[in-house]
């Protein structure tokens, strides 16, 4: 059986008093590769928040690898990666691409040293990873939406992270590079053993590609495999999901019959 | 106008302000980047508030406000983590209270004389031996927190969050940008003055970004451009007795306007 790498207890999160997530339970397992879909407010990136450790709860109880991740020390953050929208990055500011990348070192560095040609090292290995070795010198504002976004997948992965965290990650990606982007994201998933959890509106990506689906509007209201979330009336209703996007057929290709209500 | 050079006045004046220029053009980089100006303009006429308590109750002025700036600096980022107020009327907040303070501790010097005028606009050439060494002392200090923490100020400054997750200890590295900041205005205070300090933290970074995409370029031009200004807007206030941080900001206001000129140009 699995190991549980993430557990939610009974949560309840927001910011200035008042609750963007009501009693949250959730698990997650080595290996899986979490969505998370819901309405707009709903409170999904408040859960990955509390995941990464950048919020804390006002109620209940937050596990990752066992520990409370608010308090985790750096060797512990070495092993998560959290991606956040592309769109709320610092533009014009002074940095290429290699450097961000080297960011995600830095804490494993340390004050007071200074970067050396193995991290350099490590910095192009990732970007190989991701595609965008060939761009290292660029300015990171001269890459478009999609390209950035494998920048900062790069300098999430560059420490070999066990968990991967994406908040609706191709927010300003287009269509034809979206595919392209969760196909990356399988790669490496695959490649390095990397568990998932990813925040999107893309439902059609969530069917096609995940192992587990939860969906947050201020409560978690279905959380299980696709087939089962995704084909739930209530899940349509309560988290917006486009029953568009539902048509697929067969078990093998992750395709689902429509739902009695669309008939 | 070498001949001016042979004072130790003129000497100790041109020294502190080519340390200060280059302090304020450092630390300005952060500010520039991670958009904090307002907080430094709360800090900077936080000062106010600490030269007049000094003069009130016979401190080293300096030192009184070097004090009263960075305990207003923490309080500001307590507040900002822990309020629901948010950080600009947080800010305007401190920075009415800590003016108003100053007003009502010179009230109540009976028998001050002191020229605030020097204290508000800078006065360059009133620099003493003391000023001189809490500068050297304070310049040490910034720049061997700028090089030890360098990694962690720059990743702070472009993504506070991603720095955070990623294991960079960022609430300390927002109190030590804070205490960076209070320390560089207030011992910068005689040379450029509180009211224009601000713009010196802001104006050379900014004209050093239209230049390069480069950061620690970025952090070079900003000190050239910083310590050219200082010292062009220190010959002319001697020249013309002008205030001396209001002929440095000048200075450093037209070289901003003529690069940005030039590179829209160039752009062109």
């Amino acid at each position: 059986m699995s190991e549980t790498i993430i557990s939610l207890k009974n949560v309840f999160a927001g910011y200035d008093g008042k609750y963007v997530v009501e009693d949250v339970t959730l698990d997650v397992m080595k290996g899986d590769y979490l969505g998370i879909i819901g309405p707009n407010g709903g409170g999904k990136t408040t859960v990955l928040k509390l995941i990464a450790g950048v919020l804390k709860p006002m109620k209940g109880e937050v596990r990752v690898f066992g520990k409370d991740p608010v308090k985790f020390n750096t060797s512990d953050r070495l092993r998560i990666a959290y991606v956040k929208q592309e769109t709320n990055i610092n533009t014009g500011f002074p940095v290429s691409v290699i450097d961000v990348v080297l960011m995600g070192l830095y804490a494993g560095i340390g004050p007071a040293r200074r970067v050396e040609k193995t991290h350099i090292d490590k910095a192009h290995a990732a970007l190989k990873k991701t595609g965008m070795d060939g761009e290292a010198l660029k300015h990171i504002d001269a890459l478009s939406g999609g390209q950035k976004q494998r920048v900062f997948i790069s300098r999430g992965i560059v420490n070999n992270p066990e968990l991967l965290i994406l908040d609706e990650p191709t927010t300003g990606v287009d269509a034809k590079n979206q595919s392209t982007f969760y196909e990356l994201l399988y790669e490496l998933k695959r490649e390095m053993g990397l568990t998932i959890i990813m925040v999107s509106h893309d439902i059609s990506m969530i069917a096609k590609q995940v192992t587990k689906v939860s969906c947050v509007n201020h409560k978690i209201h279905v959380h299980g495999e696709p087939e089962g979330v995704l084909t739930d009336e209530q899940a349509c209703e309560v988290c917006g999901i486009d029953t568009d996007f539902i048509f697929h057929s067969k078990k093998s290709g992750r395709i689902y019959e429509k739902h009695d209500h669309d008939k | 106008m070498t001949d001016i050079l042979h004072y130790a006045f003129v000497q100790k004046a041109l020294i502190a302000g080519v340390i200060s220029g280059v302090l304020l053009a450092v630390i300005g980089v952060y500010v520039v980047l991670k958009k904090m100006s307002f907080i430094g303009d709360g800090i900077a006429h936080s000062a106010f508030g600490g030269v007049a308590l000094g003069l009130l109750l016979g401190f080293n002025t300096t030192a009184a406000a070097v004090i009263f700036s960075w305990v207003i600096a923490m309080l500001i980022g307590i507040s900002k983590k822990n309020s629901k107020t948010s950080e600009d009327a947080l800010i305007g907040i401190f920075f009415a209270f800590t003016m108003a303070l100053g007003v009502i501790f010179i009230g109540f010097n009976k028998t001050y004389n002191a020229d605030i005028f020097g204290y508000l606009f800078g006065d360059i050439l009133a620099v003493t031996d003391n000023d001189l060494y809490a500068i050297g002392v304070v310049c040490v200090l910034v720049l061997a927190a700028v090089y030890i923490y360098f990694k962690e100020l720059l990743f702070f400054a472009f993504d506070e969050e991603g720095a955070r997750v990623s294991g960079i200890n960022t609430d300390f590295i927002y109190f030590l940008l804070l205490t960076l900041i209070s320390f560089t205005i207030v011992v910068s205070i005689k040379i450029i003055g509180i009211i224009l300090a601000v713009a010196f933290l802001i104006i050379p970074a900014s004209t050093a970004l239209l230049l390069t995409h480069d950061f620690k370029k970025l952090m070079l031009l900003a000190v050239i451009i910083s310590v050219i200004s200082t010292v062009s807007g220190f010959v002319f206030s001697y020249a013309f007795n002008l205030a001396s941080g209001a002929a440095i900001v000048v200075v450093a206001t037209l070289i901003f306007g003529g690069v940005t000129v030039a590179s829209r140009l160039r752009g062109k």
